[in-house]
């Protein structure tokens, strides 16, 4: 059963319908990010995907560590807390991962091969690349569609400007077929645009930051084919954080599959996440409390995500990334380069949840 | 607007104060409301902290206010004074999700509540003074109160001036739920008027409107009777009008550019508000040329040499090789919430984020900043001290095998093995709670995205 969150399924693209030739101005337009979320494939009772059940948190896994062998903080939580730090990645022995099983998964085919670890997306495309479903996908934290971490990561992408992305098509001639457009990536500086009920909407302006988001600038080539955006294999890096440290992702041979619209575009991004940029972003951007509200134990999923990395092996050739793929949704934006005029920025929300 | 510098080099973190090139001692210093106070009480006025209540020997006071934990509130209500000299052996579990009745590290040794923070105790016939008021102790004794909260000092101030025990920068004290309840020093309100405020940041006493905090900012171009911000410039800039009925009062004076229509000025400027400013706080308006933030008060500059770099977020303090410079932060869970971020205090909490509970492995990950030998500092929040590294207690004056490291708020400072260069921060947020309750941060000195200090 597709289970990809109902935000995507049951949503309209955005309010408004534009048309293109009226957003396809100087044969580019813009995007913002207004969706993502880690593309976890799931049934409703989870047992197809996770036969053993979900992931214990930390909770769970204090009292298995720790219960009836000491009551000393610093070999308990001090204890727990320096493997979150330092994380090993010997096999556990009082506690147990849950990892994500059977052969569906969302995702793309990244190597352009079909490998006997590979999965066969729900509409039957073989060779899935998605190591790290195997990792998130029986932990409720990340599960759709109330998941707390799948909530406040995307929660905090809209409404953190740190995390804003912009996606700009340049040199396009046509947003149904164009074999060569260039793409690029760039961070923005401004909030996302609502309507009146306060759904994100197109037709908003972003200001792109070019001051500190140069990091965050990448170009790359892309092609449109029935309205579809492809674009070529990049390494890139992107901001995400929850407000509190100002952690990054960063992912090899990063791509997006996209249906582009007038008003907007969606479907999947994926590439081979760096592990340990990824491991050290967990505690970075929310804590061990907030890790419990979904059961995510963080040093049993760095043991698998290590067991599991699938790309760039360093010289010991240890694989040091993990195949991964994103559900997105991006609504039109109106770009802005430095040299154009300002508009006045409204203020940024205050976080005001999941303290 | 102005424009981008990715990498910011400036010798001091008063940034503020640069564009005057006034010598520290030139400075000014923050005015304040003067209320009535008890018989030897004092004001001292901190060189971070601005001013701040001192009992008759120059020591800091301390308020601990009543704050939200993750599991429930600890800390003082207004007139029930809860320090004293219990000494707790297990945590209270409050610190979501680690569960209550944990034994305490260094527990046969532990201190109690008043051994780190000694009440002010009043005279038995002492009686309300203004906002001072006498609290009974479940002791029986009597103790001083501001604004009902009982006052307190701390053993880690030495000389007058001294704010070691706590602090008003990171959220006026602290978001108890992610930093612990901390104790906040106690002083009198800043002496702006009600439609200002003034927020405690690395950088100084930054001077913000009391609605929003929206940053205040001043123009070189500008005399301290004429504005000449014109219709361009005001379309990026607010003046912060006065309204019709107030009069000058010590710093702050009005203008009228139009018949009717005042503005307030601060020490000869008038002041503005940013309208492209995105977050409260902001010092994105300084980027403009000619336009600057105002500080109530300036903040001393860092060690000689050290430098600030920009990165995706803000600026960060780096030191003499540009390395960003690290503060550690700690807080324990026990009812009394005592800190655990300083060299005389036990290093357990440090060595588990630091290296897994090894000192040599803290040592290669999270390495102390050393000073040279004859390195000096000019004030009393920059310090150098001895450091034993094999247990990262504070060590006599050059005994063997110590270190000789740069401290903040006497707290030796840190460097981060991950950072490869200036400006990374890679380890900013590292530890638990995301560095504010047993762990590090980045020392910020600006933030352009409002992020979360804690």
């Amino acid at each position: 059963m597709r289970a990809i969150s109902a935000v995507f399924l049951a949503c309209a693209m955005v309010a408004g319908t534009a048309h293109a030739e009226d957003v396809l101005k100087d044969r580019t337009i813009g995007y913002v990010l207004i969706n993502k979320a880690y593309a976890t494939w799931q049934t409703p009772d989870g047992k197809k995907e996770c036969p053993q059940g979900f992931n214990h948190g930390p909770r769970e896994q204090f009292k298995e560590l720790f219960e009836g062998v000491t009551d000393k903080i610093a070999e308990t939580q001090l204890a727990y807390e320096a493997e979150i730090a330092f994380p090993g990645t010997d096999p556990e022995t009082r506690t147990f991962f849950r990892e994500a099983q059977g052969p569906t998964a969302f995702g793309l085919n990244l190597d352009g091969k079909v490998g006997p670890n590979d999965f066969t997306s729900p509409e039957g495309e073989k060779g899935i690349d998605h190591q790290m479903f195997r990792v998130v996908g029986c932990t409720e934290n990340y599960r759709g569609p109330d998941g707390s971490a799948r909530h406040f990561i995307e929660s905090y992408m809209q409404k953190f400007n740190y995390n804003r992305w912009l996606l700009e098509l340049t040199d396009v001639d046509s947003l149904a077929d164009d074999d060569d457009v260039t793409v690029t990536i760039y961070r923005g500086l401004d909030p996302l645009a609502t309507d009146a009920a306060g759904g994100f909407t197109s037709g908003g302006t972003q200001r792109v930051d070019t001051k500190r988001g140069k990091e965050f600038i990448y170009t790359m080539k892309g092609k449109i084919v029935d309205g579809v955006l492809t674009t070529a294999p990049t390494d890139i890096t992107f901001p995400e954080s929850q407000q509190r440290g100002f952690p990054y992702q960063s992912v090899h041979a990063w791509r997006a599959r996209l249906k582009l619209t007038p008003d907007g575009a969606n479907g999947l991004m994926a590439g081979y996440m760096d592990v340990e940029r990824w491991y050290h972003n967990l505690p970075q951007q929310w804590s061990t409390h907030h890790r419990s509200y979904g059961a995510e134990p963080m040093p049993s999923q760095y043991r698998a995500a290590v067991r599991l990395a699938d790309g760039y092996p360093d010289a010991n050739g240890k694989n040091t990334a993990i195949s991964t793929a994103w559900e997105v949704r991006f609504a039109q934006a109106l770009i802005m380069h430095p040299d154009e005029p300002k508009t006045v920025a409204a203020k940024s929300a205050k976080s005001d949840i999941a303290r | 607007m102005k424009h981008i510098k990715g990498t910011i080099a400036l010798a001091a973190i008063a940034l503020a104060a640069a564009a005057h090139a006034q010598t520290r001692s030139k400075e000014p210093v923050e005015d304040y409301v003067h209320e009535p106070m008890p018989p030897g009480f004092q004001v001292v006025v901190a060189e971070l902290e601005g001013p701040v209540f001192a009992d008759a020997s120059g020591k800091t006071m301390y308020t601990w206010p009543l704050n939200a934990v993750r599991n429930g509130d600890l800390g003082e209500r207004k007139n029930e004074p809860t320090c004293d000299d219990t000494h707790y052996k297990v945590n209270t579990g409050l610190q979501s999700p680690y569960p209550g009745g944990l034994e305490l590290p260094e527990v046969a040794t532990r201190p109690s509540c008043i051994d780190y923070w000694p009440p002010v105790y009043a005279p038995t016939d002492a009686k309300p003074v203004g906002s001072f008021t006498v609290v009974k102790r479940k002791d029986g004794k009597t103790q001083w109160a501001y604004e009902g909260y009982a006052l307190y000092t701390s053993h880690l101030d030495q000389q007058p001036g001294d704010v070691r025990g706590g602090t008003k920068w990171w959220r006026k004290g602290g978001d108890g739920r992610e930093t612990g309840v901390l104790r906040v020093p106690a002083g009198p309100p800043p002496a702006v008027p009600p439609q200002f405020d003034v927020n405690q940041i690395a950088s100084g006493r930054l001077l913000v409107t009391a609605a929003n905090d929206r940053s205040i900012y001043v123009y070189d171009k500008d005399t301290a009777t004429k504005s000449n911000c014109d219709a361009a410039c005001l379309r990026e800039w607010a003046p912060v009008l006065a309204p019709e009925n107030v009069k000058p009062q010590g710093e702050w004076a009005i203008i009228q550019n139009s018949p009717g229509v005042k503005q307030w000025t601060f020490r000869g400027k008038p002041v503005y508000t940013h309208i492209l400013d995105s977050i409260p706080h902001s010092r994105e308006g300084s980027d403009v040329p000619g336009w600057h933030n105002v500080f109530t008060q300036v903040a001393p500059p860092a060690p000689k040499g050290w430098t600030v770099h920009g990165n995706r977020e803000g600026d960060v303090l780096a030191d003499e090789q540009g390395r960003t410079v690290y503060i550690y932060r700690c807080n324990d869970d026990a009812a009394d919430q005592l800190a655990c971020d300083h060299p005389t205090m036990p290093q357990v909490y440090r060595l588990s984020v630091c290296g897994k509970g090894d000192p040599a492995l803290c040592n290669k990950t999270f390495p102390y900043v050393i000073a040279a030998k004859d390195a000096k500092s000019d004030t009393r929040i920059w310090s150098v001290m001895d450091i034993d590294p094999k247990t990262g207690r504070k060590a006599a004056p050059g005994a063997p095998g110590s270190l000789h490291v740069w401290a903040y708020r006497d707290r030796p400072v840190y460097t981060c093995a991950r950072d490869k260069k200036a400006g990374d921060i890679e380890c900013d947020s590292w530890g638990e709670l995301f560095g504010l309750r047993n762990g590090f941060k980045a020392f910020w000195v600006r933030d352009d995205f409002g992020g979360y200090h804690g």
